[in-house]
């Protein structure tokens, strides 16, 4: 199985996982994302694609929001795109979306996500 | 619409089994018709019992097996979680919002479960393991949402 993508530009991560987010996925974000930042100290920006997440639950949720608060330490943000209107549902529910700067996957006119 | 049916499956306490536990209810409701949004609901409030029992109750042990129910009666839908876990000491705490042992646990499990589903009953003790029940009826909820 594919495992998720990730991209590094100056300071931007660009990260892309593969499948739904739930415990199994959330944790293999989890780990590559914090390998990258702790392994990289001038990454102040993650842009998290989310095309290929149709799901997502309390684990994703909670994964994302780990990475936001260590993005945050370093004053540093987080960009969701590619958000799919089901996901967005879910992200607008637990108060995520006030959090994060969220790009649904029609309006991707400044268009944010790495071309994989 | 099928009137009645019932199915079990028993899996292994790995990540994995997540997304298969929401494949099977996929698959369990399809002659239900549901709209994208109520199945997505009910998928949620599955997914986030069985990480509770493979997470919580199981503390990642492959070794051990979750057990689903599914069952449908007329327009009901029931999901049955069990595990044979450590259990729950203060099932009342546990219901509390935001209630997490674990960072990065956000404490919306059993939010998830209630929000999205009529009615949740959880029944566990210490050392012998946990039982979730989560009902949810089907057809009402599919009229308003197709008259929507």
């Amino acid at each position: 199985m594919k495992e998720l993508e990730v991209q590094l530009d100056k300071d931007t991560l660009y990260v892309c996982p593969q499948r739904d987010l739930d415990m199994a996925e959330a944790k293999t974000f989890r780990l590559e994302v914090d390998g990258q930042l702790f392994a990289r100290s001038n990454i102040r920006r993650l842009v998290v694609d989310l095309s290929k997440v149709k799901f997502i639950d309390s684990s994703g949720l909670g994964a994302l929001l780990g990475r936001y608060k260590l993005l945050q330490s370093r004053q540093g943000e987080m960009v969701l795109c590619e958000v799919d209107s089901r996901v967005y549902r879910i992200l607008e529910l637990s108060g995520m979306k006030k959090l994060m700067i969220i790009k649904q996957a029609d309006e991707q006119k400044e268009k944010e996500c790495k071309q994989w | 619409m099928v009137k009645e049916n019932k199915v079990e499956v028993r899996f292994s306490s790995i990540g994995e089994n997540v997304a298969l536990a929401r494949m099977v209810l996929s698959a369990f409701l399809m002659p239900c018709d549901l709209t994208r949004e109520i199945l997505d609901e009910i998928k949620i409030a599955l997914s986030e019992a069985v990480t509770n029992s493979i997470i919580h109750a199981y503390g990642e042990d492959a070794n051990q097996t979750v057990i689903l129910r599914m069952c449908l009666n007329d327009d009901i839908l029931t999901l049955e979680i069990e595990d044979n876990g450590v259990g729950i000491p203060d099932i009342k705490k546990a219901l509390e919002p935001e209630y997490s042992t674990m960072a990065e646990h956000m404490g919306l499990g059993f939010i998830f479960m209630k929000t999205f589903m009529d009615e949740l009953e959880v029944v566990s003790e210490v050392g012998k393991g946990t039982k979730v029940i989560l009902r949810r009826q089907l057809t009402e909820e599919k009229a308003i949402s197709e008259v929507g």
